[in-house]
């Protein structure tokens, strides 16, 4: 179980949006991992004019939750310098599993969107996003 | 003129007046380079990368949120959640960057029978 603590929760449902059709996984301790489509929404625009503010809107639907909540939601932009762009552990006090914020983004890419429940199952979104202006001038 | 900490210019917006377990937003908005480390200056030096580190909201002790990663947040970080609370008092969020600024601000919210 050490072993698995060190993995990033995250990267199943980036390895379930690399390999459409389902596959051995990247790793063999990452199969325990459920990925699942059509609960999380990233809200997000298609057509971005500048990679320096992207609005993001990530929201779960309440009706598919059965009982678990939402521990942690994530931002994954895979073509940016940094890939993890956003991750942010829930609390109580929400009454929505939703946030509103704005990221950057590198390049044209498709950013996925990551929620991580109670009981461990992964929400997976991705959106392709088209960048007429990168937030990177320098050739990274 | 001395350059403004960065971090310590903040808004935490909520409502002043709320029902008992009704839904309301928290805005909250840093104002913050959360510089990359990839850009440059006029000449040519790059510009120390200097992002938020950690940043949490809670209200009363109980958590909003944690954030384990600001990799990608804008510069002058905005973020909306939707909370609902029982009881009157205080969400306070806290923050730290790279370069070990820290700063915090709180906002109170009075809570009234439904």
């Amino acid at each position: 179980m050490k072993a698995l603590a060190v993995l990033p929760w995250w990267l199943p449902a980036v390895d379930a949006f690399a390999q459409p059709t389902p596959q051995k996984p990247l790793d063999e301790r990452l199969r325990a991992a459920k990925v699942e489509r059509g609960g999380l929404s990233l809200d997000i625009p298609t057509l971005a004019e500048t990679g320096t503010s992207v609005p993001v809107v990530l929201f779960v639907d309440p009706a598919k939750l059965a009982g678990r909540t939402v521990a942690r939601l994530g931002i994954i932009a895979p073509q940016n310098p940094r890939p993890v762009a956003l991750e942010l552990e829930l609390g109580s006090v929400l009454a929505q599993p939703r946030l509103t914020t704005a990221i950057r983004l590198g390049a044209t890419q498709a950013v996925i969107g990551v929620a991580q429940l109670s009981d461990g199952t992964l929400w997976q979104h991705a959106i392709e996003v088209l960048l007429t202006g990168s937030a990177c001038f320098d050739g990274t | 003129m001395s350059e403004p900490i960065p971090g310590r210019n903040a808004r935490l917006l909520v409502p002043p007046l709320v029902r008992t377990g009704e839904e309301f937003q928290v805005r909250l908005l840093i104002q913050h380079p959360m510089e990359t480390g990839f850009r440059r200056d006029v000449d040519g030096n790059i510009l120390e990368v200097n992002l938020l580190e950690s940043l949490s909201l809670d209200f009363e002790g109980q958590p909003v949120f944690n954030a384990l990663t600001m990799n990608a947040l804008t510069a002058n970080p905005f973020l909306t959640f939707v909370v609902a609370v029982k009881q009157s008092g205080k969400f306070n969020a806290r923050w730290r960057d790279m370069k070990g600024n820290v700063g915090s601000i709180s906002a109170s919210v009075r809570v009234v029978a439904a």
